[in-house]
């Protein structure tokens, strides 16, 4: 007998939708995997006292049913790229990826993912009668708040899907913004323009330091070119940005390589941020994680969030804006701090 | 430390012969040895959860600690005569709660659901709903209340919860079979072996920084924020050392006053916090 390390060992599996193609379609791809029966999600992803270090060696995967409100009005700190009706959808809870300064380690006690066994176009038909309430104006749906769905997407087929059924929600723009560069489900994807592609780009040595399990920088922007050559429109965050030693060359030696490598006058827009996190969660990440340096970095607290002290930020921010500036247009550009 | 809980002495013998555990001084039923306390409980979810409940909080125990509830189960379905089970799901008859140990180990034991209930089972007057026809159910009167009173201790993949099957709830009275506890005790070692390698949450590595604070004036608010620092410069491979170095020897430390030495903390974090 041995101590677990591979992941979906055991699939919990809410009653409700036991019986659903979707169900079926994803535990096809685990045939080995313990299925169990359970009556609500949270019974296994909010058990108190779990332990993500140890959970992220063996991760389990709960499939659920998302009731009741489907979309979430986003929060101040994240950009709505001018958009005044700003909302956020979670077909999926936690990410199989593993950044060590992600949000999610601050607000969810575990390493497990929930999939929500709902289809595309619930949430399209949600967002689509926000826009209504609003006398069709325009609304924003990040689709990526609470994970990263493109590695869960040759389980989910979501991604697919939503492609096919965006074009029916036209005053709608979504978005999933990913840190895994595959070229084959961007290719597997049907062209809308109203759904972004949006990429994390980070200093191949920030992805070393902090973003394990995601892609190597070069594979994202060759992911990025299959975007653009399939005719999405692709956005590229640099966001968020992080201090480490030697940060300034290295986010200098990013752009420069983006610059060679990417066609940036055909990259719709970019976004710009630097860490933030809400000091609650902060808090929570320095016990959970006591051996990360980005979590026990000495932030500032500014009205309830953590961040860097303004002469880092804007140095980190502005600079780097001002750097792509000679790149792009100005109005391209987005910074958290001026949407605000 | 290795927390074992049975409801029977019986269940308990050979685990006690072997780990040579001596009866301890104690108004429960305890046998322990350096690392190990085993605990009879006595049958029945309150006997079970009240025991368990004591034991653990009279140890203090922590979370590199372990729990093990083991014994015997009446098979509800699919369960194999003397076959030993891991359960990987528990469900409280009276309170209708589900409880889900965590991060069951690849094991030569199958793995079954639990339920617990505070009446012996019997087969001819059960109305129990359990799932999927193909998975095995189990019956006992102790597993979901030591699971409960566990969790407010430990995490859910510090208790495991082993059953043997010793009947299929035909009759009252159970005859013990002396091998049932040679098997009971094979499968204890086996999983708190592989339980106790799983590492303890690693705890915060805080600077030793008493002499640093000590030159600050540093009040407990101040000295907080001097750790965090520390403890982010010491991940981050900055040499916190040298820059105090250059502090004392620029005459900035030891600080005059607490104010003098607030300022001198500013500035020590903004060099770090670059
Ligand atoms: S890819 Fe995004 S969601 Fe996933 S761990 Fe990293 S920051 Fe979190």
């Amino acid at each position: 007998m041995t101590f677990r390390t591979e992941h979906f060992s055991h699939i919990y599996v809410e009653e409700e939708i036991r019986d659903h193609p979707m169900t079926a379609q994803i535990l096809d791809h685990f045939p080995h995997a313990r299925i169990i029966p359970i009556r609500q999600y949270h019974d296994v992803f909010s058990r108190p006292k779990q332990d993500y270090t140890v959970q992220k060696h063996a991760r389990n995967l709960i499939l659920a049913r998302q009731h009741g409100t489907l979309l979430y009005e986003g929060a101040p700190v994240c950009h709505s790229f001018g958009h005044e009706h700003f909302y956020y959808t979670s077909p999926a809870l936690n990410c199989l990826s593993d950044c060590e300064y992600c949000w999610l380690k601050g607000m969810y006690s575990t390493a497990n993912t929930v999939i929500f066994i709902n289809n595309p176009d619930e949430y399209l038909n949600a967002a689509v009668r926000i826009s209504e309430s609003f006398n069709e104006e325009p609304v924003f749906v990040s689709f990526s708040y609470e994970t990263d769905l493109f590695p869960l997407e040759p389980l989910t087929g979501f991604l697919k899907n939503l492609s096919l059924v965006m074009p029916f929600g036209e005053t709608v723009t979504a978005e999933v913004r990913t840190k895994c560069a595959s070229p084959e489900i961007i290719r597997s994807l049907s062209r809308c323009d109203n759904l972004v592609l949006a990429f994390t780009v980070s200093p191949q040595e920030m992805i070393d330091r902090y973003e394990h399990g995601t892609s190597p920088l070069a594979q994202r922007l060759a992911a990025v070119n299959t975007a653009l050559e399939c005719g999405f429109p692709v956005r590229l965050c640099f966001d968020p940005m992080i201090l480490f030693p030697g940060w300034r060359n290295a986010y200098a030696g990013m752009l420069e390589t983006i610059r060679k490598t990417v066609d940036l006058s055909a990259v719709t827009d970019f976004s710009i941020g630097s860490y933030r996190q809400s000091d609650q969660y902060q808090k929570r990440m320095r016990s959970r994680f006591p051996d990360s340096a980005v979590v026990q970095y000495p932030y500032e607290v500014h009205n309830g969030y953590c961040m860097y002290p303004d002469r880092l930020r804007i140095e980190l921010e502005n600079g780097f804006r001002d750097m792509l500036a000679q790149y792009t247009e100005p109005k391209r550009i987005f910074l958290l701090k001026e949407e605000q | 430390m290795r927390y074992i809980f049975t409801a029977l002495r019986n269940e308990a013998a050979d685990l006690i012969r072997e780990l040579n555990l001596k009866p301890s001084d104690t108004a429960l039923q305890c046998y322990e040895n350096d690392n190990t306390v085993l605990t009879v409980t006595g049958t029945g979810p309150l006997s079970a959860a009240s025991a368990c409940a004591a034991v653990l909080f009279s140890h203090h125990v922590t979370d590199r600690d372990i729990v093990i509830n083991a014994g015997i189960a009446a098979s509800i379905r699919n369960g194999r005569e003397n076959g030993l089970y891991v359960i990987h799901k528990i469900h409280d008859g009276s309170s209708a709660r589900d409880y889900y140990p965590d991060l069951i180990p690849a094991s030569e034991y199958p793995e079954a659901q639990l339920i617990t209930g505070a009446k012996p089972y019997r087969a001819s007057n059960a109305a129990i709903s359990s799932g999927s026809s193909d998975a095995t159910v189990l019956y006992d009167m102790e597993g979901a209340a030591v699971f409960h009173a566990a969790s407010m201790f430990l995490p859910p993949h510090r208790i495991r919860l082993l059953k043997l099957v010793s009947d299929f709830g035909e009759s009252e009275h159970i005859h013990f079979d002396p091998a049932w506890s040679s098997l009971i005790k094979n499968a204890v070692l086996q999983e708190s072996e592989i339980m106790l390698a799983v590492p303890a949450h690693p705890a915060k590595q805080i600077p030793d920084c008493a002499e640093l604070a000590q030159e600050l004036h540093a009040t407990v608010a101040m000295t907080r924020r001097l750790e965090q620092a520390l403890c982010y410069a010491e991940l981050a491979g900055i040499d916190w050392h040298a820059i105090v170095m250059r502090y004392r020897a620029a005459g900035f430390l030891p600080a005059d006053h607490k104010g003098a030495g607030k300022q001198i903390l500013e500035k020590l974090i903004h060099d770090i916090q670059d």
